[in-house]
């Protein structure tokens, strides 16, 4: 689900190289030469910015922006690669605590800087494939690159990195089962805890507080009443006896997990509904995410399954791949006719109406396994 | 916000500058250094995406992504006509055509612009960077902005004194930026700003790591509270036990520089007045070369939802005049070879007669027993 970023992330940045170790990383840089030789490219580029939009620069270096600003990694025909972001030369030792890479460079101009080092390889009249460079680049940097590159040859790239991360590796899957710990600390803390004041903020002070005490890197956090629209929290008070629906997100060393819940609105608490019915309609729908189907056919199954029982799919979709970011592939759209992989982890939710209970949705982080669909978060 | 008066105010700028209209692009990113155009006309925080408030002279329109926003949307806006877009670009030359936008539009948020938005309005006119139209209307702050600066204060205060009361021996960075963005939270901030370093002898600030405070530390922060988009930032030094006297002599060094730049802020200066005071205090001291990058980053700069005038960096070129009803921090944030990167300041409101110091808390060396 889309939801609004924090102007600086403000939680533990740490990294913990047993978890994930240079290793992991420097097989993803092995896979990506591999498929670079096979298509012929001289060298990858790979762009990210903000802290919305660097899951790729993350996969390969670790590195993700904690605020605006822009970062590239370029993997040349041999050789490390080199991470160039943007910062200030004081900024250098905290970016290179974060990566495995060594050859790491701060500047206030990727563009020049990417440039340069393009130039110092030869590489500027080279066969580069490009990652997100022309989709998510200002584009005033994007024309300045272009202008600096006209023998260049540029090929789509982005391919590359969809595939390698749809499917989780081992590694990235116990990263999510750790974020995912950290959201369970959060519902737990907010369905113990007895609220003095009521209000949507409340409710973000006290969940956010959890998570990064817990050592969450970012939270989020998106609220609706039954009847109304998902919104960041408000000063507004929570009127005793309503349902809210709360979709909360926690990063943990990079890697996301989200939830979505219903609760109900009790004087100095919240508390959860009896769940079983949707509960058991999610583990129906859940269980058509299967490794081998297209997205699409998976997605008619499950509106199907849902009309019958009660359900449907509500104004947020049906979900979406999550990983190093809140949003990746594949999104779980009736049109995608991507293939579901064993290893995939997937934001699912889905809405069910009750006489009793009034609109409920259910929301959860899941991976999909060969034979089943676990529930992660 | 943009206000009727305003917005009839930029129609007539529009028009005189023969611009068939004004897109206002948001690709939902925010930085406590630049401004929030969209946020600024239309009143709502974007998502994470791209949305745009397209005004002609006589009908205004909000497209927003993902299409559900739309309705959060319509709920804070003045835009009667909102709209969610599932093809964004596309849906975006449709409102100009049907707006009858061509010729020249003014468009602000260029530098968020992709390629393709860039080309798809491109397509229909062509750009005129307009960021100057919202920049006129927004560098003053009104009466109920300056409330929701005076309010971030209060805030930025409770998160300052919150700081001080949990910077003790064995708690993490993270654990203590938990904690004062809890307190601020709680006291209505709607965004945090935070970053800290917690060394003996601190490189730079940085988000919240696992390092536990020792004595002996010095913890270098800067915290800024947000409230509907108005944000007021302070910027303090915590000795953890009792400090080194060389410490106190170079917090006294920047203090001395704080307080003079206060004096230098006046309406109708130059920002680059406070600047060169600063610049001129620390130089005396044999610090002269330290006043430069990569020694420091900026000696202040503005705040703002529509407008960071005098701008994101005030350092001795800046040409901007300071005028009432502008919001900026004067930080002599500097690093010293003897004790590392030390942080100073605070925000304050220029006035007809001077400055209003926004905070209550004092800039001072800080030293908590540990």
């Amino acid at each position: 689900m889309e939801t609004i970023p924090s102007v600086i992330k403000r939680g533990r940045a740490g990294w913990d190289k047993v978890n994930m170790p240079a290793t992991e990383f420097q097989g993803r840089v092995g896979c990506l030469r591999q498929e670079m030789v096979a298509k012929g490219l001289d060298s990858l580029l790979v762009y990210g910015n903000g802290v919305n939009h660097c899951g790729n620069v993350c996969y390969i270096s670790n590195f993700a922006m904690d605020t605006v600003g822009e970062a590239m990694v370029i993997i040349p025909p041999s050789g490390e690669p080199v991470l160039l972001f943007e910062g200030t030369v004081r900024s250098l030792p905290t970016v290179k605590a974060a990566t495995w890479l060594s050859d790491v460079r701060s500047s206030s101009d990727i563009v020049k800087e990417s440039i340069d080092y393009l130039n110092s390889k030869g590489l500027l009249t080279a066969n580069l494939g490009l990652v997100n460079l022309r989709e998510l680049m200002p584009y005033s940097h994007w024309n300045a690159f272009q202008a600096a590159t006209v023998g260049a040859h540029f090929t789509d790239a982005a391919s590359l990195l969809i595939e390698l991360r749809l499917v989780k590796s081992p590694r990235e899957a116990e990263q999510m089962r750790r974020s995912s710990r950290l959201l369970q600390q959060v519902y737990y803390e907010l369905t113990t805890t007895s609220l003095a004041t009521l209000t949507e903020r409340q409710i973000e002070a006290i969940t956010e507080k959890t998570a990064y005490r817990a050592g969450a890197t970012d939270f989020r956090l998106m609220l609706a009443a039954t009847d109304g629209a998902f919104h960041p929290a408000s000063n507004l008070p929570l009127p005793i006896g309503v349902s809210i629906h709360l979709y909360t997100a926690v990063e943990f060393e990079r890697y996301w997990t989200a939830a979505l819940h219903t609760f109900f609105v009790q004087p100095s608490r919240l508390t959860l509904p009896e769940t079983k019915p949707i509960s058991s309609l999610f583990s129906k729908i859940a269980a058509r995410l299967q490794p081998g189907k297209p997205v699409s056919r998976s997605y008619a199954e499950i509106a199907a399954v849902l009309k019958t029982n009660g359900g449907f799919i509500a104004e947020t979709g049906l979900g979406e791949g999550i990983g190093l970011e809140l949003e990746e592939y594949p999104i779980l759209d009736y049109n995608n006719t991507a293939i579901i992989k064993e290893g995939a982890h997937l934001f699912l939710q889905i809405a069910l109406d009750n006489k009793k209970l009034g609109q409920i949705r259910l929301g959860h982080t899941v991976q999909v396994n060969s034979s089943s669909t676990d529930t992660v978060a | 916000m943009l206000e009727n008066a305003r917005l009839s105010q930029a129609i007539r700028l529009l028009q005189s500058q023969g611009l068939s209209g004004l897109i206002v692009y948001s690709s939902g990113s925010a930085s406590i250094l630049r401004p929030a155009y969209f946020r600024y006309v239309c009143a709502v925080r974007p998502l994470a995406s791209c949305c745009a408030a397209v005004i002609a002279p006589t009908r205004s329109v909000l497209l927003m992504t993902p299409e559900w926003d739309a309705a959060r949307a319509q709920s804070q806006t003045w835009f009667t006509d909102v709209r969610g877009s599932t093809e964004f670009s596309k849906d975006l030359v449709n409102v100009m055509r049907e707006l009858k936008i061509s010729g020249n539009v003014g468009v602000a948020g260029i530098t968020e612009m992709t390629e393709e938005v860039y080309e798809a309005i491109s397509s229909v006119s062509a750009i005129v960077p307009a960021e100057y139209i919202i920049e006129d209307l927004a560098v003053q702050k009104t009466l109920p902005e300056l409330d929701l600066a005076r309010e971030a204060a209060r805030i930025a205060d409770i998160g300052f004194q919150t700081f001080l009361a949990n910077t003790r021996t064995g708690i993490t960075e993270y654990e203590l930026a938990a904690e004062a963005g809890y307190a601020m939270r709680s006291a209505g901030a709607d965004d945090i700003f935070i970053m800290l370093s917690t060394e003996k002898y601190n490189q730079a600030l940085h988000s919240p790591l696992d390092k536990r405070l020792a004595v002996g530390d010095v913890i270098i922060f800067e915290i800024a509270p947000f409230v509907e988009g108005q944000c007021v930032q302070v910027c303090r030094t915590i000795s953890l036990g009792p400090p080194s006297p060389v410490l106190m002599a170079k917090y006294d060094l920047l203090l001395q520089a704080f307080a003079a730049s206060l004096e230098r802020i006046k309406p109708g200066r130059p920002a680059a007045e406070m600047v060169l005071i600063m610049n001129e205090i620390i130089s005396a001291a044999g610090y002269a070369e330290y006043c430069f990058p990569p020694h420091m980053r900026a000696r202040g700069h503005g705040f703002g939802i529509g407008s960071i005038a005098p701008g994101a960096v005030i350092d001795y070129n800046t040409q901007a005049v300071l005028k009432p009803g502008m919001i900026l921090i004067s930080h002599p944030n500097q690093y010293f070879p003897e004790t590392g990167y030390l942080v100073c300041g605070e925000t304050v409101l220029v006035t007809s007669g001077g400055i209003e110091r926004l905070l209550k808390t004092e800039t001072k060396l800080y030293i908590n027993k540990g």
